[in-house]
């Protein structure tokens, strides 16, 4: 069934992809977002409160920026594969389209 | 529907070719981290998107179902099969959202899986989904599965706010109540919120466009069968 191949490759997909995040998040510089929850949830605001750093600047470290890079490369990688995967199922559904309404044509006439 | 309209409902949900592009390097690249989370937060830009289109093909699915139960002269086609379509599809974004979760429940709080009331919830509406899958599966070749089906997706729907907005609230949960919070208000940079807003619209499209083949590989098997059966 295309229906049910369609659901569970974009599932397993984007499950891949994103089951890289932990393993590469692991060189990454953290605080202890646990306390992090606990402060927001006594009232704390400013748990998206973007840093003053971004990933172009010269202070994050360079592992750090390699994972990142890596992961988004992943993400990216993914998204193209589901994305030929869509085109190429949007293509053979015109093409019958097209031919269904041929065929209808053909018989009306 | 005229044929302009379509063209132009086409080429809004062939944009996802671009937008999800963009949201990616946005997510990953453009948008600072959080000051907290760090890194870690970039996860956010998927699983709230996720979640939102996953709740979305639900209540989608429900209206349909509704839609099916009204329309006795059958002046619309195949709404059953669409409501089903979109169930599908919010399933897979459900699983995605779970997974997402769970990644991130594992950087914050240490493991994958807590029983926190937020993933608790969302397990049951996995199943109640789940079960609509089965059920439709043991149904098939009655002539009233459409419609039980439907009546069941109307029901799943309405436990879709006990589960989603009441049980987390009644309960206390670690999950963040963050994007609006008890101050009703957006603590996010702008970037942060553009990138989010960007991610939702990529992810909402690409519903549409998934659904979208869904139903039209629908219609276009139905129509075969059609031509087959007069051929015969």
């Amino acid at each position: 069934m295309p229906m049910i191949k369609l659901s569970f490759l974009t599932a397993a997909l984007l499950a891949i992809t994103l089951s890289a995040a932990p393993f590469a998040g692991q060189t990454l510089p953290h605080a202890n977002a646990g306390i992090a929850f606990a402060q927001a949830q006594t009232g704390q605001p400013a748990i998206l409160k973007p840093t003053q750093t971004s990933v172009s600047e010269k202070e994050m470290p360079a592992d750090a920026a390699v994972v990142l890079y890596r992961v988004m490369g992943v993400v990216i990688v993914v998204w193209i594969g589901l994305a030929v995967y869509l085109f190429r199922i949007d293509r053979k559904v015109t093409r019958l389209e097209k031919e269904v309404r041929g065929r209808k044509q053909g018989a009306a006439s | 529907m005229t044929k302009l309209n379509m063209k132009f409902i086409s080429l809004i949900l062939k944009s996802v070719y671009v937008l999800m592009p963009a949201t990616i390097v946005m997510a990953f690249l453009w948008v600072p981290p959080a000051e907290l989370l760090g890194d870690y937060s970039r996860i956010i830009y998927f699983h709230v998107p996720l979640a939102w289109v996953s709740m979305l093909a639900f209540v989608v699915s429900g209206v349909l179902s509704i839609m099916h139960l009204l329309d006795k002269k059958r002046r619309f086609l195949m709404l059953d099969g669409k409501s089903y379509n979109s169930a599908a599809v919010g399933l897979a974004f459900t699983v995605l959202t779970v997974i997402t979760g769970s990644i991130w429940a594992k950087l914050s709080w240490g493991s994958f899986w807590n029983w926190d009331p937020r993933e608790t919830s969302i397990l049951f509406v996995l199943l109640i989904y789940i079960a609509y899958f089965s059920l439709q599966a043991a149904l098939a070749g009655n002539s009233s599965r459409g419609r039980i089906g439907s009546v069941y997706l109307i029901v799943a729907m309405t436990t879709l706010p006990f589960f989603m907005f009441l049980a987390p609230r009644v309960m206390q949960s670690l999950h963040p109540d963050t994007i609006i919070n008890i101050n009703r208000t957006i603590y996010m940079d702008d970037r942060m919120w553009l990138t989010l807003v960007t991610s939702l619209v990529s992810f909402t499209i690409l519903y549409g466009y998934m659904l979208n083949l869904l139903d039209r590989l629908m219609l276009v098997e139905k129509k075969i069968e059609d031509i087959r059966h007069a051929d015969d």
